[in-house]
């Protein structure tokens, strides 16, 4: 049976295999201290990355031979040996080009998976490297609302920097891996992602008011989870367990993509245009 | 044809990208952290530290704290090394009760220089896969007079550059 492979199908596998070659660090990372799989991870890597990366991967391969041949052939050579390069980071870098560069050249629906890749590999050099410029601000902004919510509780509360003490001296420090700013920006490009596998797309407004208010619940949902733990060490022991982590994972992920789902199909968003085929 | 042997190619490649990142990031040695607390503890005890106890926060020795003890020092040291994330160091301090001192690249600083650090250790990832610079982590070392000379301190904060220099991981 012949093989039919058009250019947009050749791109969106290329953009594909750079993301696989960006997570490889993290993957061996997670691998030598948690092991490859628990049920909401999958080597480190939680629902939304390959979730965004498919329906990407599916809007890139409709541009089909809409993209011109030449430019194509020389874009995916020099972003083909950049991706040979022993650096994940490098790999990320090279994949927020390549999928610019398809972005400037494809038609609509083919341009957003484009863009959808660039977001994801600027998501992935935020959480990997540039959040850690603001370290110190991402954490004490989890440890501020923790404070201020366990004073709604009524505890004696006291804060320094990103550590939170109760009177009964059970102590919480939060770590990047636990900031909302550090997972917010991945839980809204896969709702944006849900979103489009209906093949409609939200006016901007109606769009970017959803998202801010998702936003707003993830923070709200992660204070929760955050003031739960920090109420014991046997609060701790169980909702920062593997148990308790799945099913933070999980609540988190069905919530992201109804909502996403929900937005592709509400009354506002209007089907995107099938490319039109020349060939 | 021409399909199969781009399908072809397309997996040649992807395997050996993934297969040069695996050989670079597979060695744990290479998480960095790790590397540059071995390095440290095998300086302190050559000048007759001894590691008296290792407390780690996290599960993947990326925090670890050293207190090092001296039979003629009545003082025990701690020593904590910060990478590019500086997000335990409240811990440390109050451990510590604010008594240390920051030592960067050999130079010691009230506060870490962590805007540095992360520039510092971005452009040597970045230009790791191409023999690029080394990277340091940030010590902390409690209490402050233990960065300095002295029977009772470190010792030659000079040479911690090469101490703590790693190749980075991401």
């Amino acid at each position: 049976m012949p093989i039919v492979l058009t250019r947009g199908a050749v791109a969106a596998l290329l953009l594909v295999g750079g993301c696989l070659n960006g997570m490889i660090s993290q993957a061996e990372s997670n691998w030598r201290t948690e092991g490859a799989v628990t049920l909401m991870q999958f080597f480190g890597f939680g629902f939304f990355v390959p979730f965004s990366i498919y329906v990407a991967m599916k809007l890139v391969n409709e541009a089909g031979d809409a993209l011109p041949r030449r430019a194509l052939g020389l874009a995916a050579f020099v972003y083909a040996g950049l991706i040979l390069a022993p650096s994940s980071l490098v790999s990320w870098l090279s994949v927020a080009a390549f999928a610019a560069w398809i972005a400037v050249h494809a038609p609509l629906k083919p341009r957003i998976g484009a863009l959808l890749f660039l977001a994801l590999a600027l998501v992935m050099i935020w959480t990997s490297a540039g959040v850690k410029l603001f370290i110190d601000r991402v954490t004490a902004f989890d440890a501020w609302i923790l404070q201020h919510m366990l004073m709604m509780l009524s505890f004696d509360i006291e804060r320094n920097g990103n550590l939170v003490t109760a009177a009964s001296g059970h102590n919480v420090v939060i770590l990047l891996d636990c900031a909302t700013l550090k997972r917010l920006p991945l839980g809204l490009l896969s709702c944006f992602s849900a979103s489009l596998l209906s093949g409609r797309l939200m006016p901007a407004r109606p769009l970017l008011g959803s998202l801010a208010l998702l936003a707003l619940g993830l923070t709200a949902l992660n204070a929760v989870r955050l003031t739960l733990l920090s109420l014991s060490p046997h609060a701790y022991e169980l909702i920062h367990g593997d148990i308790g982590k799945s099913l933070y994972d999980a609540i988190e992920t069905l919530v992201v993509i109804w909502i996403g789902f929900s937005l592709g199909e509400s009354r506002l968003a209007k089907p995107l245009p099938a490319v039109v085929r020349t060939a | 044809m021409k399909a199969r042997l781009t399908l072809v190619t397309l997996a040649a490649w992807l395997l050996i990208g993934v297969g040069v990142k695996h050989v670079r990031y597979g060695d744990a040695s290479v998480l960095g952290i790790v590397t540059a607390e071995a390095n440290l503890a095998d300086f302190a005890q050559r000048q007759g530290w001894q590691v008296a106890e290792r407390i780690v926060l996290g599960t993947d020795n990326r925090y670890a704290t050293l207190i090092l003890k001296k039979a003629e020092c009545p003082a025990p040291l701690a020593v904590m090394l910060l990478d590019s994330s500086d997000s335990v160091k409240e811990i440390f301090e109050r451990a510590v009760k604010g008594d240390l001192t920051y030592v960067e690249a050999g130079v010691p600083h009230a506060t870490p220089p962590m805007a540095k650090l992360w520039l510092h250790n971005s452009l040597a990832t970045l230009l790791a896969p191409f023999g690029g610079a080394a990277a340091f982590p940030i010590v902390a070392v409690a209490p402050s007079s233990a960065a300095g000379e002295g029977a009772c301190s470190l010792g030659v904060i000079g040479r911690w550059p090469e101490l703590t220099a790693v190749r980075r991981t991401s």
